[in-house]
């Protein structure tokens, strides 16, 4: 840890830094270097050298028009711009009638996502003209790198303390930053114990960079039960102004706050330090993960520090961290416990016997120099008793600051200080220990561990009356909720605990800090504290969509479900309805179809009568979403109609968006040649407006069609660029509902590896229930036709979630897999003794030729009748008809090995069957196979090829190829967190693959399985 | 006791309602009565985007430290040496 400062008063810079002025703008100044070359509003950047409008980083393609429309509006944006001067300055003399300029004005909207709805940016002066109306900066591209605002040394103490036995971490974050200013960014994360010197590191590795044109910017995390969304980012940004400091303000969220971050981070060289990560909140951790993907573009080193041993297994660091271990612009630094003679070295005046203190400390580093700083003969037994040490001569009103310092990790900002009384005198006193700094923030301590020294000795219950005199000094000033929560709590004060955590949930859940936006409600409601209904009613379902957020669709159910009860307490028939279509798509998503349905219909029922004609059209949208999963289309029809009614008289931008989606996809599921094309362009329209999830929920519905439809080579184009747009923007739902269906296309063209892995990221513990099926089913067929064990346990799963959702593209593929299964078993199903009535209950529906197909040739490969009259896709017809060879030649076509072996079997000859064996041994379905050449043998068939056992045969142990990967991973030393996070799959993933590799090499450690596979010559 | 020149830019200052000046003098004068130094703060000229305090106190630090509890800015602070005027000349 860095030494006490060096200078004693509380030296303050000049240029206190510039105060939010409470109009809503901060005083970012502009960097002004002659004319200017750059807006930058909101997400977007209008550069007019260049004439290229991007927004959120993507370049925005408009008419030049539109451009200069734009530019001209946001030079003028002090006023309204009248529409005869636009016309003027853009079209010139030409003669052009007031549509040119409206249909300009909504590109430009469209363009900078200023949607209808809003209009935050643009607005429109009836008759008279435009104004822009949004917070703009103005950059110059040609300057150089503007001064800090604000020097870092006010933040993090002098940093110029000597650093001992770090000069091997301080080399690599020299040689990063240098890279960085040469415009190769990265991120380092530097890891160690409480006390280690991580900050002290970070603090050196700053200020040399700094000593070389580097900005510092420097963020801090504090350990609130609940911290404050984006904290260090608050912070960071707080020293720059600008668009981000803006952004970040208005509780953006992530999506919207990475683009200026970005543009920051490239403009000017900078360090930007993110301490304490371990206490660190969603969004920041979100933030830093997007960051990770793109920081290689920046001219920035981000350096995060984080403590080793609060960072268990679920942390959401956890997942920040294997980012990093993936990355190539991204590292990871430790900083280990000093050697005896540094720990000499930092004791050397201070007489105390090195071997003594090294014993003592085990060379924690702020250990150490607390007990070098200690006066007096006896060396203090405890980092605590030596930090007390240091307060023992203090007056009481320095020992009544430092109590209540120790209630406020967060810092005690400066203004609050009057308000508790602390003078000057107290103050230097106080800066005389070292204990304390002084930031942006206020005062605290310097340590974390200082802090908990001092907490110790607050009498049981004296934190009561502390925190409440904290808190009265910082409400009314602008204090973030989330640290009120914090003070409101320590003082036992439930009213404000309710007020202020409620504040803090809804706060958190504009930046998408899910995870505290769900904590900060909980508690809000634990008070039990009487909530106004309305405002009760906001909370819950506010907290729903939260939970419906992170996946936990039973708990979403339950808060829907609540607020629903209050609003029909009141008789809010509209209330009722708003809520009931919601709360029916989390039944949905939950695999509650039965709920789902009821509520979907119940808030049709209240909302027609209503006039808010917006919630109207979601229930219908809600209602045809799912007719269309059960291929309903009539009923899809009948509600679509009413959907575009509504859609024509409200304009409403969000509803056109999923009208226009399900009109396309439905479309899609009926066959029709041009819905494909359609769906994509709604999903080009989202995309374009900013709105990421109507867009990847197309992506999710028309790739499961494309892959039902055998559109493989669609769905695999499509899956490339939607899987990463649900994981980035952490739409789980979709990511999952994705994952599923490329599981199913690995499936269905023999990637059975690959399938297996996708499906087992959905089996984790909190999937969504509605992407199971499909998981379940990949798993069960790709087990059941290798002959491996638990098969069984996923087909039985799968066949129970499909008969609960009750959708023909569930059951028919389940029944399916089950036929399939007593095939290859010979073992007789109940469960599907009426198989043939699902033939016959959904012939003839449309979207369903595949699935209905494929089970109508498993009826009658396993003897069963197939009624006639219903229509199948091609291959399907022709292997119905009695031709299996066209049927196996249609596979092939289609590439389908495993339906393609098969069909040739189907077709009885002996010389289709050796080729059958063959794609089956290629796939290794060995069950399959097995099954196989027992019949042939038993037919007397003389000279059926031997299995050849193609996994036995890559390597001598008989390992798959995942196993080998998984060896080679071991042989790293890589533990089995770091295994899954690197592999993609769960911990049961790899301690199944851990235990196989074991089992096939007999070994009884991993240690010895390694040694035995380097021998072997399995792994390098 | 030194007397201090302390310029603080605060954009729109000569526009500030009379209500939003006193709210400033009453948080200035909170600050100066739990300093617990001695400090006096005389006056302040309101001009264009910046305004001008005149105090006195025992060190430059004392004054930032005012400025930082009232969160008030303080981009100059500078000692007063002697003061001019027309009778400066009758000398």
């Amino acid at each position: 840890m860095a030494p006490p400062k060096g200078g004693r008063t509380l030296r303050l810079p000049f240029g206190v830094p510039a105060r939010h002025n409470g109009r809503g703008t901060t005083t970012g100044r502009p960097i002004s270097r002659g004319a200017w070359l750059k807006y930058v509003f909101g997400d977007c950047e209008l550069d007019l050298d260049g004439v290229v409008l991007t927004r959120a980083g993507v370049v925005q393609r408009v008419e030049p028009q539109v451009f200069e429309v734009l530019a001209l509006l946001i030079r003028e944006r002090g006023r309204m711009v009248p529409k005869e001067e636009l016309l003027d300055s853009v079209w010139g003399s030409r003669f052009v009638g007031e549509s040119a300029l409206t249909s300009r004005i909504k590109s430009a909207r469209q363009a900078i996502g200023d949607t209808d709805r809003e209009r935050r940016l643009i607005r429109t002066v009836h008759g008279r003209g435009y104004q822009f109306t949004g917070q703009v900066v103005e950059l110059d591209g040609s300057a150089g790198t503007p001064e800090s605002p604000l020097p870092w040394t006010a933040i993090a103490g002098d940093g110029t303390g000597e650093l001992l036995e770090r000069e091997p971490e301080l080399a690599v974050l020299r040689s990063l930053w240098a890279q960085a200013k040469a415009g190769r960014g990265s991120i380092v994360l530097v890891s160690g114990e409480s006390g280690a010197g991580k900050t002290a590191l970070a603090r050196a590795a700053a200020s040399a960079a700094a000593a070389d044109s580097a900005r510092v910017l420097w963020g801090m995390c504090t350990p609130l039960a609940t911290p404050a969304p984006l904290e260090p980012l608050r912070e960071a940004a707080a020293q720059l102004g600008g668009p981000l400091a803006m952004q970040v303000e208005q509780d953006q969220p992530v999506h919207r706050i990475l683009p200026p971050l970005l543009v920051e981070l490239t403009r000017a060289g900078s360090v930007l330090v993110l301490d304490d990560l371990q206490w660190a909140d969603q969004a920041t951790i979100d933030l830093l993960r997007l960051l990770t993907r793109r920081v290689h573009r920046t001219r920035t080193l981000v350096i995060g520090t984080h403590r080793d041993e609060e960072i268990g297994i679920d942390h959401p660091l956890r997942g920040l961290i294997g980012d990093v271990a993936r990355s190539t612009a991204a590292q990871r630094l430790s900083v280990g416990p000093l050697s005896r003679d540094a720990v000499a070295a930092i004791v050397a005046t201070s007489g105390r016997d090195p071997d003594d203190v090294f014993r003592l400390t085990a060379g924690n580093a702020f250990f150490v120099q607390e007990v070098a700083a200690t006066a007096g003969d006896g060396l203090p037994s405890s980092v605590r008793d030596a930090v007390l040490a240091r307060t023992a001569d203090l007056p009481p009103a320095a020992q009544d600051m430092l109590a209540l310092l120790a209630c406020a990790p967060e810092a005690v900002p400066d203004v609050a200080l009057p308000a508790l009384n602390v003078d000057l005198p107290t103050l230097r006193a106080l800066d005389q220990t070292g204990l304390v700094e002084r930031g942006t923030r206020g005062l605290r301590f310097r340590h974390e561990l200082c802090r908990l020294a001092l907490a110790e000795l607050i009498p049981p219950g004296g934190e009561v009356a502390l925190h409440a005199r904290v808190l009265q000094a910082l409400e009314r000033r602008g204090t973030d909720p989330a640290v009120l929560t914090h003070h409101a709590r320590g003082a036992k004060d439930p009213e404000r605990v309710t007020r202020y955590a409620s504040a803090a949930g809804w706060r958190a859940t504009a930046t998408g800090a899910h995870v505290q936006a769900v904590e900060f409600f909980q508690l809000a409601l634990a008070q039990q504290v009487e909530l106004a209904e309305e405002e009760h009613a906001k909370l819950l379902e506010a907290m729903a969509r939260e939970l419906y957020f992170l996946d936990r669709l039973t708990e979403a159910v339950a808060a829907s479900a609540r607020a629903r009860a209050i609003r029909v307490a009141r008789g809010d028939s509209t209330g009722v309805g708003s809520v009931c279509h919601t709360l029916s798509l989390y039944e949905y998503y939950n695999a509650d179809r039965e709920h789902a349905d009821r509520h979907a219909a119940e808030a049709i029922r209240l909302l027609e009568p209503s006039d808010d004609l917006v919630e109207l059209g979601h229930a219908y949208a809600t209602e045809a979403y799912l007719a269309i999963q059960r291929n309903d289309l009539r009923r899809a029809d009948v509600i679509l109609e009413h959907l575009t009614g509504v859609n024509e008289a409200t304009g409403d931008f969000a509803l056109r968006l999923r009208a226009d989606m399900l009109h396309s996809i439905r479309d899609v599921v009926a066959g029709h040649q041009d819905a494909r094309r359609r769906a994509l362009e709604v999903a080009t329209v989202s995309l374009q407006a900013g709105e990421y999830y109507p867009a990847s929920t197309t992506y999710s519905l028309l790739v499961y069609c494309d892959v039902e439809q055998r559109r493989f080579a669609e769905a695999r184009e499509l899956l490339r660029t939607s899987l990463p747009l649900a994981t980035e923007h952490d739409i789980r739902i979709c990511a999952v509902w994705q994952l599923g269906a490329q599981a199913r296309l690995n499936l269905l063209t023999g990637d059975w590896d690959q399938a297996v892995r996708d499906a087992g990221v959905m089996l984790g513990p909190e999937t969504v229930p509605l992407g199971r099926p499909w998981a379940d089913l990949v798993c069960g067929l790709v087990n059941l036709r290798r002959g491996d064990d638990d098969g069984d346990m996923h087909l039985d799963a799968a066949w129970e979630l499909a008969t609960r959702l009750d959708e023909p593209l569930r059951i028919l593929p389940a029944a399916t897999a089950l036929v399939e299964r007593a095939w290859i078993t010979g073992e007789r199903d109940d469960r599907i003794a009426n198989a043939t009535d699902l033939l016959r209950s959904f012939a003839g529906e449309p979207g369903l030729e595949w699935s209905l197909g494929d089970l109508a040739l498993w009826i009658r490969r396993s003897g069963g009748r197939v009624p006639d009259g219903f229509s199948v896709a091609e291959p399907h017809r022709l292997a119905l008809a009695g031709d299996d060879a066209g049927a196996a030649q249609s596979w092939a076509r289609i590439g389908e090995p495993y339906s393609q072996a098969l069909a040739l079997l189907d077709s009885g000859s002996d010389p289709a069957a050796f080729r059958a064996l063959e794609l089956l041994d290629t796939l290794g379905a060995a069950a399959v196979a097995a099954k196989v050449r027992r019949q042939l043998r038993d037919r007397g068939v003389s000279s059926v090829p031997a299995g050849p056992r193609a996994t036995t045969r890559a390597n001598p142990a008989g390992l798959t190829e995942r196993q080998v990967e998984v060896l080679a991973m071991l042989a790293e030393g890589m533990s089995n967190a770091q295994l899954a996070s690197r592999l993609f799959i769960s911990s049961k993933t790899v301690d199944h693959h851990v235990s196989a590799i074991l089992s096939k090499l007999q070994a009884s450690s991993r240690t010895e399985a390694v040694h035995i596979a380097r021998e072997r010559g399995i792994i390098g | 006791m030194p007397t201090y020149l302390i310029e603080r830019e605060i954009p729109g200052a000569s526009e500030l309602t009379a209500e939003q000046l006193r709210e400033i003098a009453r948080t200035s004068n909170g600050v100066v009565d739990t300093l617990g130094v001695p400090y006096t703060w005389h006056q302040s000229y309101v001009a264009g985007d910046k305004i001008y305090c005149v105090h006195t106190a025992e060190s430059p630090d004392d004054v930032l430290e005012h400025a930082r509890r009232g969160g008030f800015p303080a981009n100059l602070v500078g000692e007063v040496a002697t003061t001019i005027g027309p009778h400066t000349a009758d000398g």
